[in-house]
């Protein structure tokens, strides 16, 4: 098995480092590759011309023709390599990473094992995603020269501020060992009530806000009495939220989208001095919030024990129904706030707003470490987590990868990260 | 008589960590072998590398003279090796039959099962084994001791010739004790060898013919049971002498601080009353089954009351859930550690805080250096090894484990403690720091529930002594050394209703 994976790292070495040489020998013979191609169309051209003349019935003879270049398949297959330049750069980086941090890993844990360190809290699992959304950025500067600039930056952090506030509630949810699939219905409905009440109550723009957002809540609170007191499974309560949330969301405005909001509120993700400032400070609040309560607040560390072990929770003079209804409530406020940040950016409420979001949120929180099993998991994974789903997003984007197959790329994500949750608590199992 | 199973010079390195250091194993044809060892000696690493759940580094495995290799559970199942598990290994939802065949159902042709020959078969082995048992029930219907028979009756059925079972009675009464070693005398009768690990030595000393005995990964002796004696086997086990089993104090009873009165709830506790006092261990005897278990959960409000009233120092409480009983100066440790004891996936610092979190700072912020200290008091105080406070409970040993159980209640200053079976499943060792734990309470003017099946335990730190049988407790004695198990024993099997 260790012998196993150790020849894995060196085949990533040597592929990684042969990719990387290769590229930089096809890079090396460009010039050559220069003179090929103008020789080929000086005779294109001269072969062009004999046409026209004979075409205008002119003498050819004065056009000198010159000799066909042959282009040998070694020629041929370095053209491959420079057309395919940026891909076998990426392809090369990764491999290396992949060497050298595998062998820097195993080289660490020794160590670790020989000092008679064994396995510490799962919460300090960071590195590896950490290093996953490096290497995920450095192949994106490859392979995209606009993917390092400003305004891709900003374009960024639009898109995943939603997710972003999402995930943070997601995080609670699943840390409590539930999951609550209504977060992308709860956006909409809540996005098209901020409209409703401000264009046609002529409702102020702060109280709007405040009550939608706590509208929000409440639909959380009530996913969380569902599953507290009547003891509903988390998946099915909250599936049922999620389509009766839809369902209310298309009925409040006949399925009609709601347009132009008062200027107070699209200032929310307005830009001041070039930066969202609002939004940005809203989504650091929220994630700094939820890093303290989960690790600075009683209730939060009763999160993680009703995750890990509800019957221990219970005796240890724990209110199970308490903590869970504040899970979802967390949850559903999350949502209240990114309807916010959604709406007034898109200065606009669609029904079909934020469809799909509790897959992304979900994605981001599992990524970042947080155990589907419950009691495990952190707020600075979660963090990396939505950096690397969003990065991904914004990579194939650029990339030019169409909406399909980037969906398709996203469940992938999910899938392979759910499978690493496995195989770790697999492994902490057989350890002990 | 010949050796038959012989393990050589077995050598097993973890990452870090010489597990087994040459260990030898030879058993004979026939007899019961105990392999007896503290936590962590190496007793399960042994075992599993004979029923192929390891690979051994180095090391010659002999079986019936010839030389075997063990590279997975199916070489094992080919050798006819088979192994009874502490947590039994059956499932719940399917039948007797369905069980004992897993697997191997009996065909009629290719694509038919054969219910009839199998539950037939089934039933013969249970009648063989003397189990009142249907082969037609569900498991999940079977009390602990029939679901290990089932086990039993499944390895007998592929004619296994030598049988690993590990702790097999810690589940079990006395009563069901009995059988279970009849049942292991008639099996070495049709010769198959039997390796029983077991930390109860009082039954080794019974059952057993010869001991391996381990320490630290490495044999230390092998003899025959019959010309040795159970200190000497402790003195080999823990390579010290143990001065006394049991490190009783006598101190002066206290007021009374827990009064319990005319408890029901559910079926299982009928009409319980109780009483404990400060610097005192009361002790509740019974068989499996008695409703001990029950009451301690209903005093706790862990479960649901139909009627009763409790009373700490004197002043009646409410209990509708644990919450209230730890308010009333309520704290239970429970028999099911990895179960409801323990946050499994937390460190030790989050579990041991995690009935008290209200000592450390307000509910908006909790002050980490404080616990951090807190935690690191107990952790020396209580001799819980462990590289870290961060070190996830999972990670560590039965022993530990428990003490940091412990832990989260000497934390909650509490004025009762109930105890459920608080030795079960460690060590010699790792007992005697329990006791003296509850010792330290005690001294400091805590009443001591304490709730055991091991009745040398029960008369070795008790006080007083409740005795439970359905439900009901059939009577109460001072322990003043005139108490004995049989005495127990007789109020456990329904006491004075016997002539009634």
């Amino acid at each position: 098995m260790k012998k196993n994976i150790k020849i894995v790292f060196i085949v990533c070495l040597v592929i990684g480092i042969a990719l990387g040489a290769l590229n930089l020998f096809a890079n090396a013979r460009k010039p050559h590759l220069a003179e090929i191609e103008q020789q080929q169309a000086a005779r294109k051209k001269a072969l062009a011309q004999i046409a026209a003349a004979d075409v205008l019935g002119i003498n050819p003879d004065e056009v000198e023709v010159p000799d066909e270049v042959e282009i040998t398949a070694g020629d041929r297959f370095v053209m491959g390599v420079n057309g395919a330049s940026s891909l076998l750069w990426v392809l090369a980086v990764d491999l290396l990473i992949v060497g050298v941090g595998g062998f820097l890993y195993t080289a660490w844990k020794g160590r670790q094992k020989e000092k008679g360190v064994k396995k510490l809290g799962s919460s300090n699992n960071v590195t590896g995603i950490v290093i996953a959304l490096l290497a995920l950025c450095l192949d994106l500067a490859i392979a995209s020269p606009v993917f390092l600039t400003g305004s891709n930056f900003l374009n960024v952090f639009q898109q995943i501020s939603i997710n972003f506030v999402v995930a943070v509630g997601m995080t609670f949810v699943i840390i409590s060992g539930g999951i609550d699939l209504s977060v992308g219905s709860n956006i909409a409905l809540s996005g098209l009530l901020m409209g409703i009440l401000m264009k046609n109550y002529n409702v102020p723009v702060v109280v709007t806000i405040v009550s939608c957002i706590l509208f929000s809540g409440i639909i959380g609170l009530v996913n969380g009495l569902l599953i507290s007191f009547l003891d509903l499974p988390p998946f099915i309560a909250t599936l049922g939220m999620m389509s009766i949330v839809r369902g209310a969301a298309y009925t409040v405005t006949a399925g009609q989208p709601i347009y132009t909001f008062p200027s107070g509120f699209t200032a929310v993700s307005g830009r001041v001095a070039g930066i969202p400032l609002w939004s940005t400070l809203i989504m650091l609040t929220v994630i700094l919030l939820g890093w303290y309560i989960l690790r600075y607040t009683r209730i939060g560390r009763f999160t993680y024990a009703i995750g890990g072990n509800e019957n221990c929770a219970k005796l240890s003079g724990i209110n199970l129904k308490k903590v869970k209804c504040f899970v979802y409530i967390v949850s559903g406020l999350c949502c209240g706030v990114a309807a916010l940040l959604l709406s007034s950016r898109l200065d606009s409420a669609v029904p079909t707003n934020a469809d799909g979001q509790e897959m992304d949120a979900i994605a981001a929180v599992v990524i970042g470490g947080t155990s589907m099993s419950g009691g495990e998991g952190s707020m600075i994974g979660t963090l990396i987590g939505i950096l690397i789903i969003g990065i991904i997003a914004n990579g194939l984007n650029l990339l030019g990868v169409a909406q399909g197959p980037q969906k398709m790329v996203k469940g992938l994500i999910i899938v392979v990260a759910v499978i690493i949750d496995v195989i770790r608590r697999k492994a902490s199992q057989s350890s002990k | 008589m010949a050796e038959f199973l012989e393990m050589r010079g077995i050598v097993k390195r973890f990452p870090g960590v010489l597990a087994l250091d040459h260990v030898n194993l030879s058993v004979r044809k026939g007899e019961v072998h105990a392999l007896l060892g503290e936590n962590g000696a190496g007793k399960s690493t042994l075992m599993k590398i004979l029923s192929g759940a390891y690979q051994k580094d180095e090391g010659e495995i002999f079986f019936d003279g010839r030389k075997v290799e063990i590279h997975s559970a199916q070489d094992a199942q080919a050798l006819n090796i088979s192994t009874i598990y502490q947590e039994l290994n059956l499932t719940e939802q399917l039948t007797v039959a369905e069980n004992i065949f897993m697997g191997r159902q009996l065909m009629k042709n290719r694509f038919q099962v054969d219910w009839r020959r199998m539950y037939d078969e089934a039933q013969k082995l249970l009648d063989e084994l003397g189990v009142d048992v249907n082969a037609h029930q569900l498991v999940r219907d079977l009390g602990v001791a029939q679901k290990q028979m089932v086990e039993v009756a499944k390895s007998l059925s592929i004619n296994s010739r030598v049988l690993i079972m590990d702790e097999p009675t810690a589940p079990l009464t006395n009563r069901e004790i009995d059988t279970l070693f009849s049942t292991i005398r008639m099996l070495k009768g049709r010769g198959v060898s039997i390796i029983y690990i077991s930390h109860r030595l009082e039954e080794v000393m019974e059952i057993c013919d010869r001991a391996t005995i381990m320490r630290d990964g490495a044999n230390v002796t092998a003899m025959n049971v019959a010309d040795t004696n159970l200190d000497e086997i402790i003195r080999y086990m823990v390579g010290r002498e143990l001065k006394e089993k049991f490190p009783k104090i006598h101190l002066e009873p206290g007021p009374e601080r827990l009064r319990v009165e005319n408890l029901h709830a559910g079926k299982q506790v009928k009409g319980v009353s109780l009483s404990a006092r400060g610097g005192q261990i009361l002790g509740i005897a019974g068989l499996v089954g008695a409703g001990r278990t029950e009451t301690a959960r209903a005093i706790f409000g862990m479960d649901p009351k139909e009627s009763g009233a409790v009373y700490v120092d004197g002043r009646e409480v409410q209990i509708e859930q644990p919450l209230d009983a730890i308010r009333a100066g309520i704290g239970f440790v429970t028999e099911d550690r990895k179960g409801e004891g323990l946050v499994l996936p937390l460190p030790i610092s989050q579990n041991m805080t995690l009935a008290t979190l209200d000592k450390f700072g307000s509910a908006l912020h909790l002050n980490l250096s404080q616990e951090k200290g807190t935690v690191t008091e107990y952790i020396g105080k209580l001799n819980i090894k462990t590289p870290s406070m961060q070190q996830l409970a999972r990670n560590l040993s039965g022993g530990n484990q428990q003490k940091v159980v412990l832990a989260k209640w000497l934390l909650s200053d509490s004025k009762v403690i109930i105890f459920d079976e608080p030795t079960r499943g460690i060590d010699v060792g790792a007992k005697i720091e329990v006791y003296n734990i509850i010792n330290d309470l005690i001294r400091a003017g805590v009443a001591v529930v304490m709730i055991s099946s091991e009745l040398p335990e029960i008369l070795g730190m008790s006080d007083r002594v409740a005795v439970m049988h359905q439900g009901e407790i059939t009577g109460v004695f001072d322990n003043d050394g005139t108490l004995t198990q049989e005495k127990i024993l007789y109020y456990a099997t329904g006491g004075d209703k016997h002539t009634a």
